[in-house]
């Protein structure tokens, strides 16, 4: 890993497409400037890792076993619950 | 509280891929038509390139996401709307170039979820849907920006 220190506004340029500036420090958080070209995805380290351990634990059910459970579902009404209010369920 | 046997007369965003029914995807029969390409694969799964939409109306609320490249990997997905019809999917500039998709185009939109036990317990992962283009038939697991959706949100409200 490439370390460098950067006072805040300075820009650090990776590739000949990517810009990464200091905006702002705020105790222990920093606020970062990111310019890159539209194909380039930027995403944040923990909530691409969350998306991948949920695919994981989320894809070891077989299909079969999946409708088995889930066709129960429609003989029960269902709320549908606008997904603000649904947050306090969060598992 | 909604009936959902009315929900299910409706047509799901999911039809506009068309998905293929369960004994031609038990009995291997696709074609290159059915198949939906995700160039990057997904989270977790990033090699995995090939898919099929297995389901039909017996199966729902429940279709699946299948790799053609893996025979053990398929994702039971949901179609987001009949569950959280309020779902917001905002698709970045990037996400709608790396599908194909203009401004017209309506993309099916498809939420992961965990069935445990209990399927009253189930989970949609609503931070990270899969979009899918039904015309070029380019698929992504695309990451929202929206801070108030979780990858594990129940699906239904009961005491926990």
């Amino acid at each position: 890993m490439l370390v460098l220190a950067r006072k805040l506004n300075q820009t650090i340029l990776i590739g000949h497409d990517v810009e990464i500036t200091l905006l702002a420090i705020d105790g222990n958080e920093v606020k970062l400037g990111i310019k890159a070209p539209r194909e380039v995805s930027i995403v944040r380290q923990e909530v691409l890792q969350a998306v991948r351990e949920e695919n994981k634990r989320a894809s070891h059910m077989p299909f079969a076993e999946a409708i088995k459970r889930t066709t129960v579902l429609p003989k029960m009404a269902i709320n549908d619950t606008p997904v603000e209010n649904a947050l306090s369920t969060e598992a | 509280m909604v009936n959902v046997s009315s929900l299910m007369d409706t047509p799901t965003n999911a039809d506009l891929i068309g998905p293929v029914p369960l004994s031609k995807a038990e009995a291997g029969e696709f074609t290159d038509v059915d198949t939906i390409s995700f160039p990057g694969g997904l989270p977790g799964f990033e090699e995995l390139r090939r898919f099929v939409l297995v389901g039909e109306p017996d199966t729902y609320p429940s279709l699946c996401l299948q790799s053609l490249d893996d025979p053990w990997v398929g994702f039971t997905v949901i179609d987001p709307y009949r569950f959280f019809p309020d779902y917001h999917c905002e698709l970045t500039q990037i996400d709608q170039d790396s599908l194909g998709l203009t401004e017209q185009d309506r993309a099916a939109v498809l939420l992961i979820v965990f069935v445990p036990e209990d399927p009253l317990d189930m989970t949609a992962n609503l931070l990270a849907p899969v979009v899918i283009n039904p015309i070029t038939r380019l698929g992504r697991q695309v990451i929202l920006h929206n801070p108030n959706y979780s990858v594990r949100q129940y699906l239904i409200e009961r005491e926990r």
